[in-house]
């Protein structure tokens, strides 16, 4: 009889263990080295990503490839991102901080290259009931990302033709921004 | 004494049981056999309330940056098309029918950032096509001819195929991949 609780105690731990590496331990190893390359840049800033960090967490596309980043927080209120993206290629796809999907778009679908997104805050249940009639309008009327979670990144993909393409598209994305929105 | 080891034995039976299991079901429940022939597994990264959250701990546990499914289908390989494992110490001959997304990529893995020497990703904008349109990709550590990836890390190695979602998705057929030699 004692033998057998602890083989209960033991399986009840294996599947705690088991749940914890895969829904928890993922998020916050991916997250640990997310912040680990991006240590040095403030939150709602938009950067693009150093060739040397690219290889840790895209080592599956060439060194000429562009990414461009935007860690948002939303704890103090929405954040715009301002894209400007080069003709050609490219995706948007928006992450909450643990690497889930929340939004995504690519040139194809959008049909422009030069575009704001409103980055905000889900509303909870209880504001679901409270929201006046003009909010929704405004939700329905633009580009506009509701994140269950407060902070996540925005993440833009450029594809080079060659290495030697890198500083051009670089340039242009460059001039894309991220910061909090002005109401 | 043999009451303690009773307890040290059941936690320690619970910690790398769900320890390893997990990490086997990441690699089982996460993907799932892609294409007719070959051994191409496809990852199910899918979004929303049909995400696979064994798909995305694959990424994620590597700090690496899940693709969103509805952009791209990701494949892995470590197997050639006799079953044999991927290793650093062959030739391998990547043979591709009908590749026709908009944009692909194909790499070798695991990645080492400290071989600068490495290329080992090559994507749609780089290759070159025989006249027929078939695609041939060699791999190996030492330079080849043509389409070439150089693996970056000594030992066993995955293919990775990144495969941008077009409308001819279902049409898509996977590379074979066949040892040349050893």
């Amino acid at each position: 009889m004692r033998n057998l609780y602890w083989v209960i105690v033991a399986a009840v731990l294996a599947i705690i263990v088991h749940i914890s590496m895969v829904l928890f331990a993922p998020g916050f190893l991916f997250e640990r080295n997310l912040n680990r390359l991006a240590s040095d840049v403030p939150d709602n800033t938009f950067f693009i990503l150093p060739a040397s960090a690219q290889s840790a967490i895209f080592p599956e596309y060439p060194s000429g490839t562009v990414f461009g980043l935007c860690r948002f927080n939303l704890t103090s209120g929405p954040v715009t991102l301002d894209a400007n993206l080069p003709d050609g290629i490219w995706t948007l796809t928006v992450y909450s901080r643990f690497g889930r999907t929340l939004y995504t778009v690519t040139d194809e679908q959008s049909g422009v290259d030069k575009f704001s997104l409103q980055l905000a805050m889900a509303p909870g249940v209880l504001d679901v009931f409270s929201l006046k009639e003009d909010e929704n309008e405004i939700e329905a009327s633009g580009w506009k990302v509701l994140s269950s979670d407060e902070r996540g990144f925005a993440l833009f993909w450029v594809p080079a033709m060659d290495k030697a393409m890198r500083e051009g598209l670089s340039e242009t994305l460059s001039k894309s921004s991220c910061g909090k929105a002005t109401s | 004494m043999a009451r303690v080891s009773v307890k040290i034995f059941s936690v320690l039976c619970g910690v790398v049981g769900g320890w390893a299991s997990a990490l086997a079901f990441i690699d089982s429940v996460g993907s799932m056999p892609a294409g007719a022939a070959g051994n191409w597994r496809m990852w199910d990264l899918a979004s929303g309330t049909a995400s696979n959250p064994y798909g995305r701990a694959h990424f994620l546990i590597e700090g690496r940056v899940p693709p969103a499914q509805s952009l791209f289908q990701v494949y892995t390989n470590s197997l050639d098309d006799e079953g044999s494992k991927l290793s650093s110490g062959c030739v391998y001959k990547i043979a591709a029918n009908g590749l026709e997304s908009r944009w692909w990529s194909l790499s070798a893995g695991p990645s080492n950032s400290q071989d600068k020497e490495a290329s080992a990703a090559m994507t749609s904008d780089e290759a070159m096509r025989a006249p027929d349109g078939s695609l041939n990709v060699a791999m190996a550590r030492f330079p080849v001819a043509g389409n070439w990836i150089r693996p970056a890390t000594e030992g066993a190695l995955t293919l990775q195929l990144v495969v941008s979602n077009t409308d001819t998705e279902s049409d898509l057929k996977l590379p074979s991949v066949q040892r040349v030699s050893c």
